[in-house]
């Protein structure tokens, strides 16, 4: 039977290999992530503070050769007469790098000056204009070396530039370099593509970015907490803040030129580097799912058509069916196992065919004792009808031998008075024939009264003998309704024991045994006397019989009392020989007597245990020792369960 | 009323510091960060920055840090339409500047179209003047500073003149030219002479002051840019004129003297604020500029801060459904940095003005 909620092997191959790469899955990722990712982030930290470094003092080389050129052309001005001078201030420009040249005295006039920028005014406009409040000038003077200038106007240009302005004994070179120059220097120096830069001068101009394509002069980073920071000194911050995100953000401070490079890389997904690795992760684990979604249905399919034939071959082997050969598939343990499948189901039914054979011989058999078993049974049903036969006669006959000695009983009693009160009669009919033959004229007054006085006394013991029997044979009358009857009816128990004692007392008048009685007063059932007596009269004649050896005088105590609110007991109990565990385990069973051959019928104590419990709702319970005599208690309720009518 | 203002943007500021991650409100700034009126442009986004700043560290606008875009025109026209129609699309609703008459001029075509609010520190043509458009302008008329430099002439006693403009903010200078003209010869001043030049193109301007020269007059008015106004200025010095010159606000800033050297001391121009203010605002505002950009704040700084003050008032307690423009204008008035900012319904104000005077390279009070 194939289990609901099982699955396909192909189907499981696909799951165990997804769940594979799941967990390859996140093992690559969780490796990217705590551990490729931090050493990363560690190396952008680095290399953008290297960046910053390295732009700072490539910057400086390169803007060192104008510098440098201004220098010299300084040096040289105090030399040169004025046209040699116009020759080397001409051929100093240039529209891509030096813009213009100006000479200026020490009085900020100017001298001499050169210009080769697009848009520059003829630079002869310039000569002896005052440049005394111009700022480049003023610092150069002031600090006798090259000064690199801020974002700056140009006074012959008309526009926004960078200059540098070199101080020499009596005259100061500015020379103006152009935004081109800057930006194509900063593209040589720059190192990566995604590194941004920016340079700024000394209050926070942009002199060049990488951000607004090279815009140059435009915007101003003062309002940038890491920018004023850098102004006052390097600084490396990483995962600064701007513009929604994150940075690591370094910068250097160049001396020799008054700028500051700050180099910043983005942090993170932002960041191109980490960006591309986590793209090409992604593709990656991507691609190899789809590899494995989809590829791994094709590739397991030779395997899991091996499985479902094997399968089927099983199946087949299982339906009995012609087996067909199996062909040769590609794994060695399936065509092992199919071997061995084929080898099994012969083995199987060579088994099966003996155990069909031991099977036939066995139902045989079991018919075959069926048979003896039947013939037995009717045997025995048999027998047993014929022993609840023989128990019917006997309980017939034990009834009979009771009713039989009750009758002994009851002429023995009637014995004494009957005869008493005929010898009585007798006597007075003698007296009477003497009376007679007195003759009339005889008679005197003494005769009379002899004679009536005799009569008197004659009739007086007659009648006290007839009444003591007619008492007696009501009372018998009572006993044997009672004990040929099971009629149900409301008795007083002290009563019932009194005439059933007196019922016995030929049975006790035999033996040297005597009665102890003690009978509580006013104990009422509603019950069935006759069953009860019988119980009593059996319990006392088997005391009689089996509790004292034959004239070994002894008492037998019978009580009743009230148990509880709704139950009698009755006690026999005698001081006798009292019996055996044993004994006593089997004396309620049927036919059990001690007394086999000696008259006994072994039902006695059985119908007194049976009629306790089924017909007066009650029990017998017994205690005995050998020697220490034996107590029997009946126990039954005040009112006796109704008993259906059976006759 | 500013501290008020402050205070409530702080407490704001704290309210919505739980939902700090908002979008940003993006704003943009206009100005000619390149070319000759650098300058200009410069000290209009510093002083930008530095309002937009202060409010960002106050926790932004409800809870919004704010983002400035700097456009850079060049003080080029043809650069204006493009640079604002790359702000299509980034939900900017509100531009500071530009700062010049004739950029505005060629801005606001464009600005009305796509709907963003120009708020123009500096722009002062009267052609802006009374009209109903999408301009906000924090400078005074040029009607109004005409009129004070010809009352200053009148009042030095200055009866003739001779003036050189620059056609190439001719929105401006034009306008300027007649205010100046008219309150001049109404009170019986004489002009004789008025130059053109252009300072595209490259020139030494000797033609035009050989023409003043020989018109006599007592006084040269240039109305150009710091530049153009230091270069002319330097060549007249060359030719031994010593001629007294004044100068229009819109050559009023540093480079002026750093590009005139001591052939401009003297020269008297009109700075349309009080650098001599001892608020306690200004004097914060003057520490944290020149801390922060290294410089002292020009009138375009303090105009642009101006301006900038009025357009987050205006964001902090704009209602649902106003557009940038009317919020400016129903929140009016304006606690300026050193005056209240009062809009007319069309969007123009006043600002006062006084005159200074170039002495030993710096701009002292013009006595």
């Amino acid at each position: 039977m194939i289990k609901r909620g099982s699955i396909h092997f192909r189907t499981y191959l696909i799951l165990l290999f997804f769940l594979i790469y799941l967990i390859s899955m996140v093992l690559i990722a969780s490796y990217f992530i705590f551990y490729r990712l931090p050493r990363l982030e560690e190396q952008n930290i680095r290399s953008v503070s290297d960046a910053s470094r390295e732009l700072a003092v490539r910057f400086e080389q390169m803007l060192s050769s104008i510098q440098e050129q201004t220098r010299l052309f300084v040096l040289s001005s105090e030399y040169l007469d004025p046209g040699d001078m116009e020759n080397l201030i001409e051929s100093m420009t240039d529209p891509l790098g030096i813009q213009s040249v100006l000479l200026v005295d020490e009085g900020g006039i100017v001298t001499a000056a050169a210009a080769a920028g697009r848009g520059y005014q003829k630079s002869s406009l310039i000569l002896g204009n005052d440049l005394f409040y111009n700022p480049l000038f003023m610092e150069a003077v002031k600090r006798e070396r090259p000064v690199w200038s801020d974002k700056y106007l140009s006074p012959l240009g008309g526009d926004t530039a960078i200059a540098v302005a070199v101080s020499g004994e009596e005259y100061t070179a500015i020379a103006e370099v152009s935004w081109e120059y800057i930006i194509s220097t900063l593209k040589l120096a720059r190192a990566e593509d995604y590194l941004s830069v920016w340079i700024l001068d000394g209050r926070g101009n942009v002199v060049a970015d990488t951000e607004g394509v090279y815009a140059t002069g435009v915007d101003n980073l003062m309002n940038l907490d890491f920018v004023r920071k850098a102004l006052q000194g390097d600084i490396l911050i990483p995962e600064q803040d701007f513009m929604r995100k994150k940075f690591n953000v370094s910068s250097s401070y160049s001396e020799y030129l008054g700028w500051v490079f700050i180099t910043r890389i983005p942090v993170g997904k932002d960041n191109p580097d980490i960006n591309s690795r986590f793209t090409d992760l992604l593709f990656l684990l991507l691609g190899q799912a789809f590899l494995i979604l989809f590829l791994t249905p094709l590739l397991a399919r030779p395997i899991s058509f091996s499985m479902s034939s094997l399968a089927a071959y099983a199946a087949r082997i299982a339906d009995h069916s012609t087996e067909g050969p199996w062909k040769s598939h590609l794994v060695w343990e399936i065509n092992g196992l199919a071997e061995n499948l084929r080898f099994m189901a012969g083995e199987v039914q060579q088994r099966e065919a003996s155990l069909r054979d031991l099977n036939q011989d066995l139902e045989d058999r079991v018919k075959e004792r069926t048979e003896e078993l039947g013939q037995a049974n009717s045997d025995l049903r048999q027998s047993l009808d014929y022993l609840n036969r023989m128990k019917d006669e006997l309980v017939e006959a034990e009834k009979l031998s009771a009713l039989g000695s009750l009758v002994a009983g009851i002429s023995h009693e009637l014995n004494t008075p009957m005869g008493n009160a005929l010898m009585a009669v007798s006597a007075m009919m003698d007296r009477h024939r003497e009376f007679l033959k007195i003759p009339v004229e005889d008679l005197n007054r003494q005769d009379l009264a002899d004679y009536l006085e005799q009569v008197g006394t004659g009739l007086s013991i007659s009648h006290r003998n007839l009444e003591k029997s007619s008492e007696l044979v009501s009372s018998f009358k009572q006993v044997a309704v009672d004990q040929t009857s099971s009629k149900r009816r409301v008795f007083s128990l002290d009563q019932m024991l009194t005439d059933l004692l007196l019922a016995l007392q030929p049975l006790l008048k035999a033996s040297p045994v005597r009665i102890v009685r003690e009978f509580q007063k006013g104990v009422t059932l509603d019950s069935y006397p006759g069953i009860l007596g019988q119980i009593i009269t059996n319990l006392v004649t088997n005391a009689l019989i089996h509790g004292y050896e034959e004239s070994t005088p002894g008492e037998i105590y019978l009580t009743s009392s009230l148990e509880g609110d709704d139950r009698a007991v009755v006690t026999v109990r005698d001081l006798g020989k009292g019996m055996s565990e044993e004994t006593m385990c089997r004396i309620f069973d049927p036919f059990f007597t001690t007394r086999h051959g000696e008259g006994g019928s072994g039902l006695g104590l059985s119908i007194a245990f049976n009629g306790a419990r089924k017909v007066l709702g009650g029990t017998i319970e017994v205690e005995s020792a050998p020697g220490e005599g034996t107590l029997f208690k009946v126990i039954i309720p005040l009112k006796a369960p109704l008993l259906e009518v059976r006759e | 009323m500013k501290g008020r203002f402050l205070l409530s943007v702080f407490l704001t500021g704290l309210l919505v510091l739980s939902c700090r991650n908002r979008e940003p409100l993006v704003i943009a700034y206009m100005g000619s960060m390149t070319g000759p009126n650098a300058d200009l442009g410069d000290a209009g986004r510093n002083g930008v920055l530095l309002g937009v700043d202060s409010i960002n560290s106050l926790g932004g606008i409800h809870g919004r840090p704010l983002e400035v875009l700097i456009l850079d025109n060049a003080m080029d026209e043809n650069l204006v339409p493009p640079l604002l129609h790359s702000l299509s699309g980034r939900g900017v609703e509100v531009l500071i500047g530009p700062q010049t008459s004739v950029m505005t001029r060629a801005a606001l075509p464009v600005a009305d179209k796509l709907g963003i609010c120009l708020v123009s520190p500096s722009a002062t043509s009267n052609e802006f003047l009374g009209r109903d458009d999408n301009l906000i302008r924090l400078s005074s008329s040029t009607t109004d500073f005409g009129a004070l430099y010809s009352a200053l002439l009148l009042e030095k006693g200055h009866m003739n003149c001779g003036l050189i403009l620059d056609l190439k903010n001719g929105a401006y200078t034009e306008s300027w030219l007649k205010a100046f003209v008219s309150h001049y010869v109404n009170r019986g001043g004489k002009i004789l002479n008025v130059q053109f030049i252009d300072s595209s193109r490259k020139s030494d301007f000797r033609d035009e002051l050989n023409l003043f020269l020989e018109s006599g007059a007592g006084v040269l008015v240039v109305n150009a840019s710091s530049m153009d106004s230091a270069a002319l200025i330097q060549e007249l010095r060359k030719m031994g004129s010593s001629v007294p010159v004044f100068v229009s606000e819109w050559a009023g800033t540093d480079h002026f003297i750093k590009l005139g050297g001591r052939a401009v001391e003297g020269v008297v121009v009109l700075q349309p604020f009080d650098p001599y203010d001892e608020s306690e605002e200004f004097v914060q505002f003057y520490r944290n500029f020149t801390e922060r950009y290294n410089e002292e704040p020009s009138y375009v700084a303090i105009a642009a801060y101006d301006a900038t003050l009025v357009v987050l008032q205006a964001l902090f307690n704009r209602k649902a459904g106003e557009s940038m423009k009317e919020a400016i204008l129903n929140n009016s008035p304006y606690e300026g940095l050193q005056q209240e900012i009062i809009f007319n319904k069309f969007g123009d104000t006043r600002r006062l003005a006084l005159f200074q005077e170039v002495r030993e390279g710096q701009f002292r009070k013009f006595e």
